[in-house]
């Protein structure tokens, strides 16, 4: 275990860092606030949308109010309508598609108060997504989870888009390579074997070494070495 | 269970997890009919299984993928996304300390994605009927998702000792990994 | 002072061959070490085992100093950053060591400023350069106060300018009383700062006197010999593009193009012409992240993120568009593999493309990789694995054949190898392109297409008699 010298670090905090101290400080203090705010935000989604299966007939107006207001609030944010709008018209036609097939008519309404009941719960999720960036939301995450778990989330969320790529070169270099694995070719179910096979298959062998890597470093940055950690103040 | 698992084989899981939602957005336009979802969940789930062969990956799979998912805003995002990865990973997880170590691997496999599928489709019919639809139109939704998320499962699940066949011909497995016969 | 010591040092591999026998080496405080050898001798092996030698199983002695601290640079930024901020980058180590939130704070600040990474705390570290990264997993490291760092070869993967400043900083921590081990098979850039130069080979290190051995620098030498040239061919831009009968087999061309990267920031310019005629080998070089690889993607129609002019074989590219008659050999290509042997993995694309599976046992010959033919590709090592990629490219005969930094890891004894097999490939029509982020290889070049401040240009290379 290495013990850091205290006495030198008492000195570089009088000296070298207090013009910037209160500038510190409030950066501190600001991503405090976001932290709060976020959670705020995850538990106010959570309970509006349990709201959606619980709340009483007459009283949807309400809950439609408030959404409503969620929904002002992310096109404000300029969050992108066009997965609501989607989902809401393939639920619309599914589930009136069904109840008009089994009872014509008659409980149509019935119908729409059903799809509204559905869109009014993935609705505050939608919101949440749309206005609360992931790196916040892996935050509060983090502050839940187990030090390992909080690690293994915040690093897949990090190495994300090297993924992505890695995925996509893969794909594109064994496309070059002649592989039948062109969208064209993948409408063909039998084409999806090669595709497993030459491109999951590598990316599978990259994640492994990945991984390994990844722990292994982490390791020698002491990760494993104390089962507290504390965190960096600035988000 | 945070023990057992050592911070390879987390992170292992976890980018397991991460691929699972990557290429879940990719397709998400592309392919339109329901089910589809679970031909990845299960591939993934499996894979990390057979990887590991300890009972709780595909849970951890499960939960990564659903948080991930939901951190991302992948689907509708929320806690509903989280639901519906994680319900059938737990379902798989327990379905495999039933299963433990009978039939063959491939039997296994394919029982462990049936099971998921019908979670999967369980989750959907809760979710419909308490928001107050008509019974028999919830269960026939559940039974077209049970066929069509099943299918989809089952061809994934076919998949999987392919995958780990040639891992384990690379001596890529992890040391417990899981060996076919 | 002592800070580490192997004293007959033995290891052996899962194959019961041994790694290392009779290893002995002592650094002391403030002392450079430099070992050099062969891929696959066990360079990196060899600065894990001095920094964890619990995880390993050996025979012989490692003492470590009760004072002794190790710092542990590896090869691949990409593994070792795990945070998304430099600040908290940095701090990583502390929160694992549970240090006060608030006392972090100077600490991180102190390291960067060894490192000379004077930035925000909250700069993203997908912002950073190649060689600021570098000095970031220093910065990482340097925060434990370590009284001895390990590098493993940083020379392959940064540019001349993350190179500079690597040594900058390495020249701070000297003088400051730290202890360096560099892995790295180019010595070059580092001789000032050497005291003792080793040589890692049949599983012992022997000492090496400091002047640079012939044939141990073939890369850096061919890279001199460019600059020379340089300063005399940049008047003859442009000289091909009157040639009637050049243009006439001209396989690529590219005219105004314009590519815009994803992050939308930094643009690449090509203003004038530029062309690759059968024959030809080509050159591409720029400092990283200038836009190589994307510049590959355009040509090959990985993605279509230009505007202007190209045009591959007569035609607009599109992915799958041009079958066997195009190659490319992507960054890392040991991520490519996947089939069960090193033969099929040649096999695949002949197949694909209908061609004779003659081809490949000749391209392998021409190797040198016969003898690996019925292995798994996933069992070789790096340099192995790399070469077997480009075979597979290799072996369907394109008539362009594009390769992304080619020469990345391999070492003395597969160079020549592919540099042979590239002259072959080019004597019978093939044209090349290949990238790098130094300029090498002159002598081989037709000409050469540079990348700099944003622009691509051409420049004749004048060939030297050799």
């Amino acid at each position: 275990m290495i013990h850091l010298k205290s006495a030198k670090r008492e000195k570089y905090t009088l000296t070298d860092l207090a013009p910037e101290k209160s500038a510190l400080n409030n950066a501190i203090l600001r991503s405090k606030q976001k932290l709060i705010l976020c959670s705020a935000a995850i538990a106010f989604s959570i309970v509006l949308s349990m709201s959606a299966f619980l709340v009483l007939q007459q009283h949807l107006g309400y809950l439609l109010l408030i959404n409503a207001c969620l929904l002002v609030h992310a096109w404000l944010c300029q969050a992108k309508l066009a997965p609501l709008i989607k989902l809401f018209i393939f639920q619309s036609l599914v589930t009136i598609g069904l109840y008009v097939l089994l009872y014509g008519q008659e409980r149509l309404f019935e119908a729409v108060i059903v799809v509204t009941r559905i869109i009014l719960v993935m609705l505050p999720s939608w919101w949440l997504a749309s206005t609360q960036s992931s790196h916040q939301i892996s935050q509060v995450l983090s502050l839940l989870l187990p030090t390992k778990w909080a690690f293994v989330v915040t690093t897949s969320i990090k190495v994300l888009p090297f993924i992505g790529q890695e995925a996509r070169d893969i794909y594109h270099i064994q496309c070059l390579r002649g592989a039948r694995i062109t969208p064209k070719a993948l409408m063909n179910p039998i084409n999806w074997y090669e595709l497993v096979k030459c491109v999951l298959f590598p990316l599978l062998i990259q994640l492994l070494s990945l991984s390994k890597h990844i722990a292994h470093s982490a390791n020698q940055r002491h990760f494993d070495k104390s089962s507290t950690h504390t965190h960096w103040p600035l988000n | 269970m945070n023990s057992r698992f050592n911070l390879h084989h987390s992170l292992f899981i976890g980018f397991c997890a991460t691929l699972l939602v990557v290429i879940k957005s990719m397709l998400r336009m592309k392919l339109g009919f329901s089910g589809h979802s679970m031909f990845l969940m299960s591939l993934f789930y499996l894979v990390c299984y057979g990887a590991t062969n300890k009972v709780g990956s595909i849970t951890l799979c499960g939960l990564l993928s659903g948080m991930l998912a939901m951190i991302l805003g992948v689907g509708k995002g929320g806690l509903f996304i989280l639901l519906k990865f994680t319900l059938p990973a737990i379902a798989m997880d327990i379905g495999l300390l039933f299963i433990g170590t009978l039939f063959s691997l491939k039997v296994r496999l394919i029982l462990l994605a049936l099971i998921g599928s019908v979670a999967w489709a369980l989750k959907s019919g809760v979710q419909d009927f308490l928001v107050g639809m008509d019974m028999n139109i919830v269960l026939l939704q559940f039974g077209i998702n049970c066929l069509s998320g099943g299918a989809f499962a089952v061809l994934g699940a076919l998949l999987v000792p392919l995958i780990l066949k040639r891992l384990d011909a690379h001596d890529l497995l992890m040391k417990n990994g899981m060996r076919d016969k | 002072m002592t800070l580490l010591a192997l004293h007959q040092v033995e290891l052996q591999q899962s194959d019961s061959t041994y790694l290392y026998q009779n290893l002995n080496l002592q650094i002391n405080a403030g002392e450079c070490h430099c070992i050099s050898g062969a891929t696959g001798c066990g360079k990196t092996t060899l600065l894990q085992l001095m920094a964890m030698p619990n995880q390993f199983n050996y025979q012989g002695k490692i003492t470590h100093s009760p004072a002794l601290i190790i710092g542990l640079i590896m090869q691949d930024p990409h593994v070792q950053l795990v945070r998304e901020t430099i600040g908290a980058e940095v701090a990583f180590g502390l929160e694992n060591l549970s240090v006060p939130a608030l006392d972090m704070l100077p600490l991180v600040e102190q390291a960067l400023a060894k490192v000379g990474l004077a930035l925000p705390l909250n700069t993203p570290v997908t912002h950073l350069s190649l060689g600021q990264k570098y000095r970031l997993m220093l910065a990482a490291q340097l925060v434990f106060e370590p009284n001895l760092m390990l590098i493993d070869e940083p020379w392959a993967q940064l540019d001349n300018q993350g190179i500079t400043e690597l040594c900058q900083v390495l020249t701070d921590l000297l003088e400051a009383g730290v202890s360096v081990v560099i892995v790295e098979h180019n010595t070059a850039p580092f001789t000032d700062m050497i005291d003792f130069q080793w040589q890692l080979t049949s599983g012992a290190l022997f000492c090496v006197t400091h002047s640079p051995q012939a044939s141990d620098d073939n890369i850096s030498r061919h890279s001199a010999s460019l600059c020379l040239d340089d300063k005399m061919s940049v008047n003859m831009m442009q000289h091909q593009n009157g040639d009637v009968a050049a243009q006439s087999n001209c396989l690529l061309s590219l005219s105004d193009v314009t590519i815009r990267y994803a992050n939308q920031i930094a643009t690449l310019h090509i203003s004038d012409t530029v062309s690759l005629h059968a024959g030809d080998i080509v050159g591409l070089f720029g400092e990283n992240g200038c836009g190589k690889t994307s510049l590959f993607n355009q040509i090959v129609g990985v993605s279509d993120e230009y505007k202007g002019q190209i045009s591959l074989l007569g035609k607009t590219p599109k992915l799958g568009l041009f079958g066997a008659n195009l190659g490319f050999l992507m960054q890392r290509p040991s991520r490519q593999l996947f089939e069960m042997t090193v033969l099929q993995e040649l096999e695949f694309s002949l197949k694909r493309f209908g061609l004779p599976l003659a081809n490949a046992t000749e391209i392998l010959t021409q190797l040198n990789l016969l003898p690996l033919a019925s292995d798994s590709p996933h069992k070789l090592s790096y340099g192995q694995q790399h070469l077997v990629a480009f075979a597979s490219v290799l072996c369907i005969k394109p008539q362009i054949l594009l390769l992304d930094d080619p020469f990345a890891g391999l070492d003395n004894h597969y160079f020549p190898l592919v540099i042979n097999a590239l002259k072959h490939f080019s004597e019978n029509g093939g044209a090349i392109i290949f990238s790098s982020h130094r300029p090498i290889l002159s002598s081989l070049l037709s000409k050469c297409w540079l990348i700099e401040q944003q622009q691509l240009t051409e420049h004749n290379v004048l060939k030297r008699a050799s």
